[in-house]
């Protein structure tokens, strides 16, 4: 992973992991209060709940940000599925969440990643007709589609979440252009005094060698000056040399 | 030309003025995109068409097809109207969708959050809010205003699905490969530029120095070395020649503001001057 995206991983840790955490409880809330769903959709909000939590722990404590890769993998990996699986077809509001997390996670981890999940999403129609078809998914998995108030603020949630990646983006491109302004700056400087460097304080070293041939008292105000003028540049080029 | 460049300006103004994606990658995924957008709508409005014999659909399919057209033909000359045919090409059939209800809406709506992504990547922040709420309104149509049926169409929202999968599969890729041009980019023109602002600040303290020495280096001065010291004289002033040449030679590089200057001045400091 680049240092461009740890630091934006980093910054995206505090937004993302508070959020799934106030979700996750709100979530498990409504599903105890009023859903009344089977326990195994509760499950893997508990889970969730959990690694956010020892995300913002770990973030504080020890000042590392790994949670938010272990949160979108399970979110991606685990939960979503189960829940189509428990739905019984991909054709759900559930499906929504999906590509913007993809993006999220092609950001933060590589495209590598994003198509590892985009490859087990074209297996999963094939995953749900067999399960359903041969009767294989647990009574304790199965759920009805969603009313359709949770349909749309699913959705609505879904479209937030997308334009949230906005921030994400422009912070990722304000990172890049602040820290290779740095870099540049510096192999700039560098490269750029180095040569002025060499090109300019060997003829500098021989001017001043053939002024001291000059027989001339020490005294000679002109001479002098010329010296320490000459010095000056030879210790300007070497102080932007980094050798003094 | 002056006009075209307000229009721009205004365009980009009301759509987001610093797109994150380049002109050159925009006008390519414009390209693509309408291209997708037109197989999809195609197959579509033609599946339902064989199904349910209503010439609505082929007209949609009509229209759809010449925004389409129009978006790709005018994705170089006229940007900003290749991205107002392809967003009509996209808003035009989900309206059209969801209002007739000739399949779950719910595979739309799946889309929705994508089309969010995709117009932030083309257009802009501003764009995408606009959109994103016409979205939300529409669904919010949909679910509670609309008293319509909702069908099922295995092969229509499988088409959908496995689109949207294709989609997400492109925004990821272009995404990546614009982060990679835009550093490269942006690496090249802030070195040109910082190279510049050094070397005229630089230029500014050597140029006091050496007039300096050319004021003491009066004609009697000279005359007077070189009576004294001839070899001396002939060393000084070769050495005073290169000093002065070496120094013109760097500064003379920023003031061509070339994007790859600082390898003319590593190669001047590895000793090749061609």
């Amino acid at each position: 992973m680049s240092h461009f995206r740890k630091l934006i991983l980093k910054q995206c840790s505090v937004v993302i992991l508070p959020i799934s955490f106030c979700i996750s409880i709100f979530l498990s809330y409504v599903n105890w209060k009023y859903t009344k769903g089977p326990i195994l959709l509760a499950l893997d909000l508990y889970l969730i709940m959990a690694i956010s939590f020892f995300g913002i722990f770990e973030y504080f404590k020890y000042k590392r940000y790994r949670s938010v890769l272990l949160l979108i993998t399970v979110f991606l990996g685990l939960s979503q599925i189960n829940r189509l699986i428990g739905v019984g077809e991909f054709n759900s509001i559930l499906i929504a969440w999906v590509p913007p997390t993809i993006v999220l996670a092609s950001f933060l981890y590589g495209i590598r990643y994003a198509i590892m999940f985009l490859g087990l999403y074209m297996l999963l129609p094939i995953i749900i007709y067999l399960l359903t078809h041969y009767s294989l998914v647990p009574e304790i998995m199965k759920f009805v589609q969603p009313p359709k108030q949770s349909v749309f603020f699913s959705l609505v949630g879904a479209m937030v979440l997308s334009f949230g990646y906005s921030f994400v983006f422009e912070g990722y491109r304000k990172l890049i252009q602040v820290a290779i302004k740095k870099q540049s700056q510096v192999e700039t400087e560098e490269r750029f005094f180095a040569t002025l460097s060499h090109e300019v304080n060997n003829p500098i070293t021989i001017a001043i060698l053939a002024l001291n041939q000059d027989s001339l008292d020490d005294d000679d105000p002109s001479k002098n000056r010329i010296l320490a003028n000459l010095m000056e540049l030879s210790k300007r080029s070497q102080q932007y040399d980094g050798r003094d | 030309m002056e006009r075209e460049s307000i229009q721009n300006f205004r365009f980009q103004s009301v759509f987001g003025n610093d797109l994150f994606m380049s002109e050159k990658y925009r006008s390519i995924a414009l390209f693509y995109l309408g291209l997708f957008v037109g197989l999809v709508n195609f197959v579509i409005a033609i599946d339902i068409f064989l199904e349910s014999s209503d010439e609505a659909y082929i007209r949609l399919l009509l229209f759809t097809t010449s925004f389409v057209a129009c978006c790709i033909a005018s994705r170089k000359r006229y940007p900003q109207w290749s991205v107002f045919f392809l967003a009509l090409s996209v808003f035009v059939p989900i309206c059209f969708y969801l209002f007739h209800s000739s399949f779950s809406y719910i595979s739309l709506f799946s889309i929705f959050p994508l089309i969010g992504v995709c117009s932030y990547f083309i257009l802009g922040r501003p764009a995408a809010v606009l959109f994103s709420l016409f979205l939300i309104g529409l669904a919010y149509y949909a679910t509670f205003g609309s008293d319509l049926p909702s069908s099922d169409n295995i092969f229509i929202e499988t088409l959908i699905y496995y689109s949207l999968l294709l989609l997400t599969f492109g925004v990821v890729f272009f995404v990546n490969l614009q982060i990679k041009v835009y550093e490269s980019k942006y690496y090249r023109k802030q070195e040109a530029v910082k190279l510049e602002s050094l070397s005229k600040t630089h230029k500014e303290q050597v140029d006091s120095i050496i007039r300096e020495i050319r004021c003491d280096l009066t004609d009697q001065y000279l005359a007077d070395f070189k009576s004294r010291s001839p070899k001396g004289y002939e060393a000084f002033i070769r050495a005073f020649g290169r000093i002065e040449q070496a120094l013109d030679e760097i500064h003379s590089l920023s003031e061509r503001e070339e994007p790859l200057v600082d390898q003319k001045i590593y190669r001047l400091w590895e000793g090749d001057d061609t």
